[in-house]
């Protein structure tokens, strides 16, 4: 069942998010030939013009991917849709780990497709051999200090994959917050969601202060000083994630088990 | 003796309003059922809290001897009294979403009934009138071989030409084993198919009665009887 869940959600949510992601890639190919014609070029209102209308396409396009899957979230779940959703003989978490997955690969998707069009917008010949330089020497320069090592590097992937999947789960724990209240369950929802990621960056900052004084005070030489923060927001970083992520799973869960209450 | 459908003290508040009053059901197999009551008498709320889309503040339901939940979602066709499809899917895409997720689900019945009334399989729900969606609505639901079926409302939208076809629809299509539970005001337009009534007023069972012994005790017709016990 969780196979199908995952199917059917690729499918609903798909077909959108495909068109705007595949217009925003157009649009950079477009505005790359304009800008490649050398009166175009310089005639800077025509660009500058160009320019905000591919600022204001990214931000919409970003943003856009966000609310659509949100919203895909609570329709789905918690309005009209929900009766059917919540009457198909598969469990509460099985629609929550469809949702999350499906909604963490667009998102990454989209964070992979903006930047692609920015490269395609400011792409130039022998920027490949460029970035490869700079790659390299950073890669160098990070084995030298011995930041780079197999369970560092893996730290720092499962906390990108943990943070990806955390955006979802935090505006599915938000929503379903907002069904607990008996009236305005949408503005209840969103003022849940800002709340808590207000709250979850002061607790971050000050867990990250904490350890940077303790660091400062325990380490002498100054050699080693970068080294141990580095080591340390590392680990730290991953285990915030890992506790957001199952913290929003378990209440989102609860809440769909024992205080679900379509109206 | 086990029931197919069983409440025991359910109670549900919202907030301080009490929607549901110690309901103590026991519903038997093979029967067609009517859940009678005026609006906010708790209809809806118990047909929810059947189907687990809604939690009891105290007492619990059982059906087929299981508290709600993917055993029991499998063997309960529900109709809501609302539309409840994604208005952007396709009748055939409803059919494959049908036809994966039960596995009662008979596509071709289905289609048999879709052609009767006309609707195509490349038609859209947004396009649909209101009365068509809930025909499409009411077709997969009767397209399955499920042990109870749960119908809110079914015919309230409808004209009466589809209501006469929807009404001959459920009876042909629900098999002896099964019952049916519908909740509506119409009740003229159903009397004569139902064997038993449930008349809930203020979220209470004001009485559970078949229908031949309302004709045999009382003397009356269900409609009648409801018109006096619920004389405004």
């Amino acid at each position: 069942m969780l196979g199908k869940l995952i199917k059917h959600e690729w499918k609903a949510v798909g077909k959108v998010l495909a068109i705007m992601h595949v217009a925003l890639i157009l649009m950079a190919v477009i505005g790359k030939i304009m800008l490649s014609i050398d009166v175009l070029r310089k005639a800077w209102p025509m660009w500058s013009a160009l320019l905000l209308l591919y600022v204001l396409s990214v931000i919409a396009v970003g943003v856009g991917t966000h609310i659509y899957l949100a919203v895909r979230f609570y329709k789905n779940m918690y309005t009209d849709e929900g009766y059917l959703s919540f009457t198909l003989p598969v469990k509460p978490w099985e629609h929550i780990f469809s949702k999350t997955l499906v909604c963490s690969i667009w998102i990454f998707i989209d964070a992979v497709v903006i930047v692609a069009s920015i490269i395609i917008l400011v792409m130039y010949k022998g920027m490949g051999t460029e970035f490869l330089q700079g790659w390299n020497e950073l890669i160098a320069q990070l084995s030298a200090e011995s930041m780079l090592g197999v369970w560092k590097v893996m730290q720092g992937v499962i906390t990108v994959v943990l943070s990806v999947i955390s955006v979802p789960l935090t505006y599915y724990f938000s929503i379903s917050i907002g069904q607990l209240f008996n009236s305005h369950k949408m503005l209840a929802s969103v003022v849940t969601f800002f709340i808590t990621i207000n709250v979850l960056q002061v607790i971050s900052t000050v867990i990250s202060a904490v350890f940077m004084i303790g660091t400062l005070e325990a380490v002498v030489d100054t050699e080693g000083l970068s080294l141990s923060i580095y080591d340390g927001m590392l680990s730290i970083g991953m285990v915030e994630q890992i506790v957001i992520v199952i913290g929003f799973w378990l209440i989102t869960n609860y809440i769909m088990n024992k205080k679900l209450n379509l109206e | 003796m086990s029931y197919l459908i069983q409440s025991n003290h359910l109670c549900k508040k919202f907030g301080s309003k009490q929607a549901l009053t110690d309901i103590n059901l026991r519903i038997e197999r093979g029967r067609i059922i009517g859940l009678l009551g005026p609006n906010g008498s708790g209809k809806s709320t118990l047909i929810k809290i059947i189907n687990g889309l809604m939690m009891p503040t105290e007492g619990d339901v059982l059906i087929d001897q299981k508290k709600p939940g993917v055993e029991t979602k499998k063997i309960i066709s529900y109709l809501p009294e609302r539309t409840y499809l994604n208005e952007w899917m396709r009748v055939r895409e409803l059919l494959d979403y049908f036809g994966d997720f039960y596995q009662d689900f008979h596509r071709d019945r289905a289609e048999v009934m879709l052609k009767n009334l006309n609707i195509h399989l490349d038609d859209k729900l947004k396009t649909m009138s209101k009365g068509t969606k809930e025909k499409v609505q009411l077709i997969l639901v009767m397209s399955r071989d499920a042990q109870i079926y749960i119908l809110d409302e079914p015919i309230g939208g409808v004209d009466p030409a589809a209501r006469d076809y929807i009404l001959r629809t459920i009876i042909g299509n629900y098999n002896e084993n099964a019952t049916v539970l519908l909740s509506t005001h119409l009740i003229s337009d159903i009397e004569n198919i139902l064997d038993e009534v449930i008349f809930l007023q203020y979220g209470q069972i004001r009485f559970h009665a078949s229908v031949d012994e309302i004709r045999m005790k009382e003397g009356k017709s269900v409609d009648q009887l409801f018109r006096e016990v619920y004389r405004c």
